[in-house]
């Protein structure tokens, strides 16, 4: 399917959304291009709120949407979106009593996708690539929290989408199931905008090209995973020992201490920053505004 | 089944009684109420279960071993039971030949597919109908003539073309092909040999693979008067040929040498 | 050096001999005569070596893909005698496929109904039949003691409504959130769901109605009610949250009963004036529903 606009694919301006007297987000902006972009940020943030707005589940209060062109507000084009989404919520629930294959059937079903036939080829196609062939007729309620969460981005990519918003993809996920993942996320055909939400930052570092760090419901960062590190840079060091002039501490299993704060003093071993150590600068300065 | 009451029984004292039976009525009503949605709520919810539960285990990598059963009988009972490894292993050793043969009768490879996976679904289905007797080979090929005639007549008849090897009608016969034949086949073997590719289709499709005409006529792309005009041409061609002088010594060529 | 292999139809003929590898992959290539591919045909059948061995000539990757398929589709299932029941209806594909997600046709949640019904039933009939003695005094002339027939009047439409609430609440759905974010349409979806629960629910309270005392149209009686309020909770469900929905249209139906209940009356619920309420209630809300269908495909999740 061509698109004729540039690499801009999912733009949001102002988005708002309050629960009651929560405001879960307050003037988002994003950009989404084809590619893998992160979405980091801690509970509460407004990831979730975020994401299912843009998987059309969720209205704003306040703010403009544009997917692919489309405009969710307008009926004939929210299906049209709809048609072309992958979603996978947070805490996804599954009928117990369904098989995977069964399941996945189901989610085929309401993906529009027809013909027994057609359904099956589809359900192959996934389960192959989330390495779940084994288990297709295994009941959910046999299946692990891993193996669900597997099955869970198995759904996500029936009918090949063009948009995949994932909410925590690689939550309950153990590390060589998570490499698979990256590698599968990387490996998909057609290049789809892909959007996922994590508070673990290493996953953002290795997969996603662009990452996006929401805190208190607002936008704090946009830009590369180096950048983010980049905002750090100057303000890690490792020390023997405690410092109370640093904001963060923890103790390494080298069993040094690393330390992150405004001021490292003077002669400190000064490190290169991580990601992380980047997302822990920006989330202090929210969190002391 | 009565719909009628034991009498009107005005009991003693029945403005009490009847002030007491209004009370009592609303009471049991509610109360089945309660009992009822619990029932209801307390199987849904057993069944459901917590979302955040885990399941059980996970279980080790590898299924269950396909017992090591080199029978395809065997196989066949395995998959009557339900195993789906057995279904795989049927699949592992069958579908190859299977998809050649379904190839020569019928050139378009999707039909050929979808054939051939609604063989082995019917197969899954209908383990148990095999009695037995004969070839397992025989009987899988005897539901996949039939599944491949009905993948024909969903692609609505489109006109089969001729499989590979038959494209012209003067097909030139190997020096090598010709001895396997005189061979092999003796005078059977000849006398097919001579006969036309439609011919030797026609006679293919109802005596090899067993089919009706109507069921032949769907395979071929041909009217079901034609398959049965051509099955006569080709019974006249065959006994004729059979019929011939050097029979005799012919067969005596064949079986005196060892 | 050409092999000899038996043909099939000259059981004289031939010894023991396996076709070689260059003619069995002319075969799986179709470039062998008809009459010479009738033979390895008719060995094969018989020689699983052979097949075996013709298994490599032909291409894997097909082979694979349709394993892969073919194992898919047997997961899936066939739907076993209902779908092909359906199928010959004429219902779409996609019905029965949908349906195995309904809550309201597990077992579990049919095997409470008819619990519940029976008990309601049975005391009633209980007391019909003279197990137990009638309370209270006559109500309306030629029926006594109808009052007996109130519990069953509550319970029965509301359990028609339990059913068809549990296709439309998100707490029964535990994938709701996928099939807001899916393109097919809501309102097809509940459709779905809300007939055959009805259906399901329905019929085994009609059927109950039967083997209780009281008028000989009671098991039809119930029928308008019942659908009234199923398509007032569905009306309501495009306003209001659909729990709240649910909750206004069960209290719809208990408020009443109780009230003529300790009037002594209950079988006034189903008699005519009744009836053309409930008609009326109908149509009216499947009016609503039919114009504001679309607000189902907007999650409500809170």
């Amino acid at each position: 399917m061509t698109l004729n606009v540039s690499t801009t694919a999912v733009r949001a301006d102002g988005l708002s959304r309050r629960y009651g007297a929560t405001r879960a987000l307050n003037e988002v902006d994003l950009t989404l291009e084809r590619g893998i972009t992160g979405l980091l940020g801690p509970n509460g943030a407004g990831k979730t709120t975020a994401l299912s707005i843009l998987a059309t589940v969720s209205e704003p209060d306040a703010g403009r949407l544009s997917v692919f062109g489309l405009d969710p507000r307008d009926a004939a084009e929210r299906v049209e979106i709809r048609r072309r989404l992958g979603y996978l919520p947070q805490d996804l629930g599954y009928h117990r009593h369904f098989t995977a294959a069964g399941f996945l059937d189901y989610v085929a079903i309401l993906k529009e996708i027809t013909g027994r036939r057609r359904r099956a080829e589809e359900v192959a196609r996934v389960l192959a690539a989330t390495g779940l062939e084994g288990r297709a007729r295994t009941r959910i309620r046999a299946l692990s929290g891993g193996m669900r969460q597997r099955l869970g981005i198995a759904q996500a990519l029936l009918g090949r989408p063009e948009l995949l918003v994932l909410d925590e993809p690689t939550a309950g996920l153990d590390p060589e199931q998570r490499l698979r993942f990256r590698e599968l996320l990387s490996g998909l055909p057609g290049d789809p905008v892909i959007v996922l939400s994590t508070h673990q930052a290493d996953d953002i570092a290795a997969i996603c090209p662009k990452v996006i760090v929401l805190l208190q419901g607002q936008v704090s960062f946009a830009g590369t995973p180096a950048d983010l590190a980049a905002t750090a840079s100057g303000r890690v060091w490792t020390a023997g020992d405690r410092d109370t002039r640093a904001h963060l501490s923890w103790r390494g299993g080298d069993n040094r201490w690393r330390h992150i704060g405004d001021q490292p003093p003077a002669g400190a071993e000064l490190v290169t920053p991580t990601v992380e150590d980047g997302y822990l600068v920006l989330s202090h300065t929210a969190g002391a505004r | 089944m009565s719909r009628r009451f034991l009498g009107r029984g005005h009991l003693p004292g029945s403005r009490t009684v009847g002030l007491t039976g209004r009370t009592f009525l609303q009471a049991q009503a509610t109360i089945i109420l309660v009992v009822g949605f619990l029932c209801m709520t307390g199987t849904e919810l057993a069944c459901r279960c917590d979302r955040k539960c885990m399941g059980v285990s996970e279980p080790p990598a590898g299924m269950n071993p396909v017992a090591e059963e080199r029978e395809d009988a065997a196989l066949l009972r395995a998959v009557a039971r339900g195993r789906e490894e057995s279904l795989a292993a049927l699949y592992d050793r069958h579908a190859g030949w299977l998809t050649v043969r379904m190839n020569r009768r019928c050139a378009m490879p999707d039909v050929v597919d979808h054939a051939v996976q609604d063989t082995f679904l019917a197969l899954w289905q209908e383990a148990g109908s095999y009695r037995g007797g004969g070839d397992v080979a025989a009987f899988i090929w005897g539901i996949g003539i039939r599944r491949l005639i009905d993948a024909i007549r969903r692609e609505n008849g489109s006109r089969r073309r001729l499989p590979w090897g038959a494209a012209e009608p003067e097909t030139v016969v190997s020096a090598e092909d010709q001895v396997l034949a005189g061979i092999e086949h003796g005078q059977l073997g000849q006398a097919l040999a001579g006969l036309s590719p439609e011919l030797r289709g026609a006679i293919e499709a109802t005596v090899l693979d067993g089919l009706t005409c109507a069921e032949a006529a769907v395979l071929l792309g041909v009217a079901e008067g034609t398959v049965k005009s051509r099955c006569h041409r080709a019974r006249t061609a065959l006994r004729a040929a059979l019929a011939g002088p050097d029979t005799t010594t012919h067969r005596r060529e064949v079986w005196g040498t060892s | 050096m050409t092999s000899s292999f038996p043909g099939a139809a000259e059981p004289a003929a031939g010894a023991d001999g396996h076709p070689g590898a260059d003619l069995l992959a002319g075969y799986a290539a179709g470039t062998v005569d008809q009459v010479v591919a009738w033979s390895v045909e008719a060995h094969l059948i018989g020689c699983a070596r052979c097949r075996s061995a013709l298994s490599a000539h032909v291409d894997a990757e097909r082979l694979a893909r349709n394993r892969s398929v073919l194992l898919a589709r047997a997961a899936i299932g066939d739907g076993g005698q209902v779908r092909r029941v359906l199928c010959r209806c004429g219902v779409p594909d996609y019905v029965p496929g949908l349906l195995a997600a309904t809550p309201s046709l597990r077992r579990s949640w049919l095997l409470s109904v008819l619990g519940v019904l029976a008990m309601v039933a049975g005391e009633a009939a209980a007391v019909g039949i003279g197990w137990m003695p009638a309370r209270g005094s006559a109500g309306v002339p030629g029926h006594p003691d109808l009052e007996v027939l109130a519990p069953f009047l509550l319970v029965a439409p509301l359990l028609v409504l339990a059913g068809v609430a549990a296709a439309f609440l998100p707490m029964f759905d535990p994938a709701c959130r996928l099939a807001v974010a899916a393109p097919f349409p809501g309102f097809t979806l509940l459709l779905v769901r809300s007939v055959s629960a009805l259906a399901a629910t329905l019929v085994p309270a009609a059927a109950t109605a039967f083997f209780l005392p009281g008028p000989g149209w009671l098991p039809v009686a119930l029928l308008l009610p019942s659908l009234a309020l199923c398509a007032f909770a569905l009306a309501a469900a495009t306003v209001v949250d659909p729990r709240t929905a649910a909750v206004m249209a069960g209290a719809l139906w208990v408020l009443p009963v109780l009230w003529l209940a300790t009037d002594r009356v209950p079988l006034l619920i189903v008699q005519r004036n009744s009836q053309f309420t409930c008609a009326a209630v109908l149509c009216a809300c499947a009016v609503v529903l039919l114009t504001r269908r679309d607000r189902f495909d907007l999650g409500r999740m809170r």
